[in-house]
Parts: structure tokens; sequence; C-alpha cells
């Protein structure tokens, strides 16, 4: 029977409308998901750490980052990393390159450049426990996985990697 | 992980706060109660954000907010009950005709906004003209003229 009602189209016309609909809601809730469990940014799965082979230095970072938003590196140094009462924790131009660094907590007394790498020179005569160095910055890069190489002098390096969404 | 949980707090903190301030909170939006919901917008804006200003993170609100929303839905339309304590009841204002001041004075509405209401949905000109006024879990109000009843 025709409907006496003037409408451009009928809802029982357009059954593909209520099924992309029921999977729309399916992907906002697995990406709800996603994002709690720290697969699109900050979270329990994105959460990471690397050590180099000699335990002198632990970086605690995030492996899925966002551009422009704030992140940090949290670096803790063993007192074997100090040398002559200085410790020099060197990061790769690769990763300075790509970041906007806000602040490195505490201060570092200087910073060498190298031609790969950026070394921050600390004051640490009587280091007798384990020390943090905390790195914040904001990623630069979209849709970019990059490669942070890390270390103290005088002990091997440490890698990993981090991605950045837009 | 954090976006979603900004959004889901701010989310449940307005909801509670609207269902407290009572339905006709920033239901008639004049002018100034536009600008007020204008800087509750702003507030709650800067709250989910943050210092966050990617993309993903704006779609991960907006979706989380969106996601929020669809799951109430369903759960109202699963749980009558849930309907009830999140949005609340319709409340008479006018019975047969009959004003019902101790439910007017609850909830704050005046016999003004009714017959504003009366005109511009009904176009009628007097309160004895109405034979029903609602207050809607929504916040607006109903108008059933008086003759109706003859239909």
């Amino acid at each position: 029977m025709k409907s006496e009602l003037e409408l451009e189209g009928h809802w029982e016309d357009h059954p593909w409308e209520l099924r992309v609909q029921r999977i729309g809601w399916i992907l906002f809730a697995l990406l709800i998901l996603a994002a709690l469990a720290g697969l699109l940014g900050h979270g329990p799965l994105s959460r990471a750490t690397a050590e180099d082979p000699a335990s002198s230095l632990r970086i605690e970072y995030q492996r899925f980052e966002r551009y422009q938003g704030p992140t940090e590196l949290r670096l803790h140094a063993a007192p074997q990393a100090v040398r002559g009462g200085k410790l020099k924790i060197w990061l790769s131009r690769e990763f300075l390159d790509n970041i906007e660094l806000e602040q490195v907590v505490p201060q570092p007394v200087t910073a060498e450049l190298g031609s790969d790498r950026q070394t921050y020179v600390f004051d640490a005569p009587h280091l007798t426990a384990e020390t943090l160095v905390v790195l914040r910055y904001k990623p630069t890069l979209k849709f970019a996985r990059t490669t942070v190489r890390a270390g103290v002098e005088g002990a091997p390096e440490l890698s990993f990697w981090q991605f950045a969404y837009p | 992980m954090d976006s979603v949980i900004r959004a889901l707090v701010v989310y449940l903190f307005l909801l509670v706060v609207f269902r407290i301030a009572g339905k006709r909170t920033l239901a008639e939006t004049s002018n100034f109660e536009l600008v007020v919901l204008l800087i509750i917008s702003e507030t709650t804006q800067q709250a989910m954000i943050d210092s966050d200003h990617s993309m993903t993170n704006a779609a991960l609100v907006i979706i989380t907010l969106l996601g929020i929303s669809i799951a109430l839905s369903l759960l109202k339309e699963r749980f009558p009950k849930v309907e009830r304590v999140l949005e609340g009841t319709s409340v008479v204002l006018i019975e047969n005709g009959h004003l019902q001041w101790d439910r007017l004075k609850a909830t704050r509405v005046g016999t003004d906004e009714i017959l504003q209401t009366a005109r511009k949905d009904h176009g009628l000109e007097r309160l004895d003209q109405i034979k029903y006024a609602i207050l809607e879990a929504g916040g607006g109000i109903s108008i059933v003229p008086r003759g109706k009843e003859a239909e």
C-alpha cells in the first residue's frame, strides 16, 4: 500500500544503511578498546623498557606516540655509568631531529654535539645508586616509525622503535 | 588510553551534574544561557583534550563520546529503569486544565514558559486553552490544547 506521507525515501529500501551503522559501532568499540590497550597512544601495550647489555642505562618509553602529543623518556642510569664524576648520556640525532624537546630534568651541565648523536653531561661525583633523567618532548613526525639509539659513554648502545600517529 | 578515560570521565561528570541541575537548566537557551553553555563547552573541551592536540586524540575523544552515547541508548532500550535514572521522568504541569502548582514549583517552570510554548507550537492565547502541559524527560515542554479530545 502506498503511503500518503511524502518522503524522499523509505527506511526499508536501504537495508545496507543499518548494516553499515552496526559495522561502524563495532569499529568504534574496537578503536576504543585499542586505545585503552595503548595501541593508539599511551597505555599498557605502549609502555616498554629497553636496556643496554651492560645494564648501565635503562630507558622507559612509549612505543606509540602522537604528533605534538606530550610524552617523555625516562632514562635510568646505573652508578657504573659515571666516569670521572660525570654522567654522559647520548641520544641519536635521528631521534632528536624529529622531536620538539621541551625539558631535560635534571638540567644537564652541558650538551656535546656529535655527527650522529648529542651527549648530555651531568655532574654526578657521588652517585651510588641508580639515578633518573627525564626527557620531556613532543614528536614532530606523523605516521612515522623511528629508531631511537641511546647509551652512556663507555657502554654498549641500546635501541628501540617508536611510532608516531598523526 | 588517556583520551578514552578523559572523555569517559567528563561525559559521566556532565551527565551527573546536569541530572542534578534539573531538566530546565539550559533547556531554553536564552542569550545568557547560550553564553553559559559556550563557557561550559570550552571548559569541557580543555579538560578532554588536555595538551594533546593530535588528530588521533581528537578522533578518539569523538568516538568515545559517541560510543558512550550509543552504549547508553542500548542500555536504556534494554533496561527502562536505566532511562528513568539517567533522564528522569516526564512531569505533568497542567492536568486536565488544572495547574499543578507543587510540580511547577518543584521543576522551576513558570506559567509564562508554558504560555510561550503554547503560543509557539499551537498559537494558543490563554492558559485555559491548554488541557495538558508536560515537562518532558528531555527538558522540553509539550502542550496538548483543549479540543483535541473531541477529535
